[in-house]
């Protein structure tokens, strides 16, 4: 039976934050689904969430490409594996094998952001061959190739993935016409069915935008580092909160998101 | 519109918001909370219903169960403290304690609270019971400060003031007035309580079907089940001093017919439907320790909506019978009381910011003033978060550090986990080493409080138990007792009571203190809880471990230092009894294989023997070795004034004289008005006491120095 794409808002989990831990039975409740990234799964065991039975996602971890200190390393093969600061490596396998792990409902292709058009172009034959090969592997759930703003998807698209996954978005969150666009412009080469998946939006106000332009999903830690920060999404503050209210303001964070996104596929 | 039908178009049947449905009985109030429940249920959430009484959870879990087909329906109202027992659980019916206690712990109990999206509150008036109402509050509080999705649905029939209860649950109100069966009050005035009896045949005669009749005691049930009985009308009387099954069976005699009439006690006013066509108010004054209290609106209303509950029958009809000065006619109106919070008392108080300490859901003021603000006693403003914090902080509950976190003391978590007053906990510096278990009972009755034992101090005959009371005090091992310390009779007796239960005389006991098997059980259970904290709380005493273990399993000494032993419960310790192996040191001295007869395999047994041999040597003491009773001990305080009845003296010192003539008084301020003449008396039970409450008014108004000397130390008041 063919598995059905993630819909809507997708909380963004990590086992090392007690936070994530309270929020979790919340993200099962709200969204049906959560995320966690492959360094994040190393970190600290994914039996610290308690996870209730959910969709899960797995990502890859790609966007460490982007930190000071990481390198892209070239494999023997023509794949590309990330080297991060602390020497840690993660390879294509290893998001393979994670997924397999974790049962993972959908998973993401090692792709490596660049900063800089020398590095893309360095880059970017590194995440199309990784891709590659990642299709190529027997799976139980669906893989999304990964993809950044701009970049040609025709090579991608002939490799016939399970859906497409957007990021590089971040630093344009507050832009919420950018935000449209961007998503907007994908959509427009994939096509209305392709299971289109942006990373790492959570404000209400993005996450409508991007739904609206045509995303299936959209995932972000930002309900609980907002409420870290002690805040909701719409101002509400509560200066040192306890636990229990820190949960709170993410949770109705993150029902604000998930709202948002419904919202949004309605428009 | 029916109130049905706005409370659907509304969408409350999908526990989707919440609300305070104020309809009288039998209008569908739990009809629409059971859809809530289903539709809540049905897209993997789980719902909590508080029910207010541990006797009623069993009997509504029935109900959904029955009701809501395959979905899991489970009450917990013991000690279900592991999570697990909830996670499989759709709908979890639990008291107000078990709440209160789950909340305290809720970040281990967080994985299934965050999946509850329901809180079905029934008889959410009683939110403002003096007893127990504050942990309604503080249960209802904590939850909805840790789930944040929370919908309440309250349910009552008698809240006065509803738009507040309302606004605090942040929920619509939906009131009627409108019952679907019609009910007709009929108040009898009689000139003095003798005549309620002849009144109540009257009333039964008057109208026909089946009647549910409202006394205010256990024993009064019984009496006037009794009564009615030798008149000719098949009646039985119902209460919680039954047990489960013999509850069970009144309440099928009453729904099949083959009785017309039950007398029961408050009990039957919350939850339970028995269907009846006729409800009696008998009893209008209720006893508060020593004073006479009128019954209130809500409690008159909650009986009254007993009769006429089945939809399409026969009117309901409410006769209320009482004295002038109870006013019968002034139950008429539904003039219900505006609830109050009791969390707003000094202790309670403590006890709920002790719960939010321990529970971490505040470390800081400002922190625990934001909990406090979302109580019912906050939203109606009687809840002093910094006087109740000082005094916390000064019992030695909650430590505080420089800045200004506050964590729990030992002590203060040992109070919080067993729902004990810190003062409860604390009394446990009073026992000595060499107390006896006798001692340590003592002492746990006299923490606890007041005994409310029902039968005991009845106010129609003499004490046929005195002698025995005397006999086991003389022959009790106690060192406070050869000491002559002093001890009320409730204290005393209260001690006997459990000592003996725990020496496999329940039912002897339940026969000569013409007790109920299920007021031991409770009076069992209620010092087990304060031992038992005590032994948590000073842990190096091996002679609370072995009281706590002799109240849970009531065994004797012997028995339950056989329960010290890992692996060793009340069922396989009374095994080994049976067997010969009646203490530690029995089991010693046994050999493995010895303990076949008792069910204990011969591996078991051999790891149990040399388990009761490394616990002998472990033990300083033994702890079921006492000292036997002094031959010179001193006779209790209380047999000074011997024929005063202290429940009897207590309500004395509330009442009215006003001298008439010499030799002869008015006394009032009771249930009725009486004349002394002399040392006699004009109330029935001076005629068979002749120590009625008004001589003793009397005698105190005249100053008698014995009397207020007996006040003063037995019952603690000094009168005027």
């Amino acid at each position: 039976m063919p598995q059905m794409p993630p819909r809507g808002f997708i909380p963004v989990l990590s086992p090392r934050f007690g936070l994530d831990t309270l929020l979790a039975p919340y993200a099962a409740r709200l969204s049906g689904y959560a995320l966690v990234s492959l360094p994040e799964l190393r970190a600290a065991p994914l039996s610290r969430l308690h996870l209730p039975p959910l969709g899960l996602l797995i990502d890859s971890g790609g966007y460490g490409a982007l930190q000071p200190g990481s390198t892209v390393l070239t494999l023997e093969d023509g794949r590309g594996a990330l080297k991060l600061p602390g020497g840690e490596t993660i390879t294509p396998e290893d998001v393979w094998q994670a997924a397999r792990d974790h049962g993972a409902s959908v998973s993401f292709t090692l792709d490596f952001p660049a900063r800089t058009e020398e590095e893309r172009a360095r880059r970017d034959p590194l995440s199309l061959a990784n891709a590659r090969w990642a299709l190529r592997q027997p799976r139980t759930g669906l893989l999304y190739a990964s993809v950044q703003p701009g970049q040609d998807l025709a090579p991608l698209l002939e490799l016939h993935p399970d859906g497409l996954a957007l990021g590089g978005l971040v630093h344009h969150a507050r832009d919420h016409a950018r935000l449209h666009d961007e998503v907007w412009r994908v959509r427009a080469q994939v096509g209305p069915h392709l299971p289109l998946h942006v990373f790492g939006i959570g404000h209400p106000e993005g996450v409508c935008a991007v739904m609206r332009a045509g995303a299936t999903s959209v995932d972000s830690s930002g309900p609980q580092r907002r409420a870290a920060d002690s805040r909701t999404w719409d101002g509400v503050f509560i200066p040192d909160p306890a636990p229990h209210e820190r949960l709170r303001l993410a949770v109705l964070n993150l029902a604000a998101s998930v709202r948002a996104a419904r919202e949004g596929v309605e428009a | 519109m029916s109130p049905l039908q706005d409370a659907l178009a509304a969408g409350l049947h999908t526990g989707t918001r919440s609300a305070l449905l104020t309809w009288p009985t039998g209008t569908g109030k739990t009809w629409l909370a059971r859809q809530a429940a289903h539709s809540v249920t049905a897209r993997g959430g789980r719902v909590i219903v508080t029910v207010p009484l541990r006797a009623l959870a069993d009997e509504v879990a029935r109900e959904w169960g029955t009701e809501l087909g395959d979905v899991s329906v489970q009450a917990y109202t013991r000690d279900h403290l592991r999570p697990r027992a909830y996670v499989r659980t759709g709908v979890i019916i639990l008291t107000p304690e078990r709440l209160d206690l789950i909340t305290r712990d809720w970040r281990r109990h967080h994985r299934w609270l965050a999946e509850v999206e329901l809180v079905v509150a029934d008889e959410i008036h009683l939110l403002a019971d003096p007893g127990r109402g504050h942990r309604l509050d503080a249960a209802l509080t904590r939850l909805r400060a840790v789930c944040p999705l929370l919908n309440v649905l309250a349910l009552s029939a008698t809240v006065g003031e509803p738009q507040r209860l309302a606004a605090w649950l942040d929920g619509l109100h939906l009131h009627s007035d409108e019952r679907p069966v019609p009910l007709h009050w009929h108040p009898t005035v009689v000139r003095s309580p003798r005549a309620k009896p002849s009144a109540l045949i009257a009333a039964l005669r008057r109208v026909p079907g089946r009647a549910v009749v409202f006394v205010h005691a256990r024993h009064r049930a019984e009496e006037l089940a009794e009564d009615l009985r030798e008149r000719g009308l098949p009646t039985l009387a119902h209460h919680a001093g039954l047990d489960a099954a013999t509850r069970g069976e009144v309440e099928q005699a009453f729904r099949g017919g083959q009785v017309r009439v039950l007398i029961a006690t408050p009990t039957l006013e919350l939850g339970l439907n028995l269907p009846c066509e006729h409800v009696v108010l008998y009893d209008l004054t209720r006893m508060d320790g020593a004073r006479g209290v009128p019954l209130s609106g809500v409690s008159a209303w909650q009986r009254a909506g007993r009769a006429g509950r089945v939809w399409g029958g026969p009117d309901g009809h409410v006769t209320v019978i009482g004295t002038a000065q109870e006013d019968p006619h002034g139950y008429l109106t539904p003039d219900f009381e505006p609830l109050t919070s009791p969390l707003g008392g000094e202790a309670q108080a403590q006890d709920f910011l002790l719960g939010c300490v321990d529970g971490h859901l505040g470390c800081t003021r400002r922190q625990l003033r934001r909990v406090a603000a979302g109580s019912f006693a906050a939203h109606t403003g009687t809840l002093d978060v910094d006087t109740a914090l000082d005094a916390l902080e000064a019992d030695g509950g909650v430590s505080v550090d420089e800045r200004g976190r506050y964590t729990v003391t030992p002590l203060g978590q040992v109070a919080s986990r067993a729902l004990l007053p810190l003062r409860v906990v604390t009394a446990a510096r009073e026992i000595g080493e060499d107390d006896t278990a006798f001692d340590v009972l003592l002492r746990a009755v006299q923490a606890a409080g007041p005994l409310n034992l029902g039968v005991p101090y009845r106010e129609d005959g003499e004490y046929t138990w005195g002698r025995t009371l005397d006999a086991t005090l003389a022959t009790v091992p106690s060192l406070r007792l050869d000491a002559g310390e002093h001890a009320t009779r409730a204290e005393l007796l209260g001690a006997v009571l459990l000592h003996s239960t725990c020496h496999n005389l329940e039912r002897e006991v339940a026969d000569v203190y013409g007790l109920y098997p299920a007021t031991l059980t409770a009076l069992r259970e209620g010092a087990g809880r304060v031992v038992e904290a005590w032994a948590a709380w000073r842990p190096e005493w091996p002679r609370l471990r072995l009281v706590t273990a002799m109240l849970r399993s009531a065994l004797d000494p012997g028995g339950a230092s056989l329960t010290l032993l890992d692996g060793v419960g009340g069922v396989t310790a009374r095994a080994l009894r049976v067997c010969g192996m009646g203490d530690l040191e029995a089991l010693a001295q046994a050999n493995g294989a010895d303990l076949r007869a008792a069910g204990v395999g011969r591996e078991r047994g051999e790891r149990l023997v040399c388990a009761a041999q490394a616990l002998i040597k472990a033990l300083d003491t033994d702890p079921t070795r006492e000292r036997p009773p002094s031959p010179r001990r001193p006779a209790p305080l209380y047999t000074v004034g011997q024929e005063v009845d202290p429940v009897r003296l207590g309500r004395a010192v509330f009442l009215h004289v006003t001298p008439l003539e010499p030799g002869r008084w008015r006394v009032t301020g009771g249930a009725a008005e009486h004349e002394v003449v002399g040392e006699n008396c004009d109330c029935p039970d001076h005629a068979r006491t002749r120590l009625c409450k008004h001589v003793l008014a009397v005698r105190l108004a005249r100053g008698d120095p014995e009397l207020h000397a007996l006040a003063a130390a037995v019952i603690g008041v000094r009168v005027a």
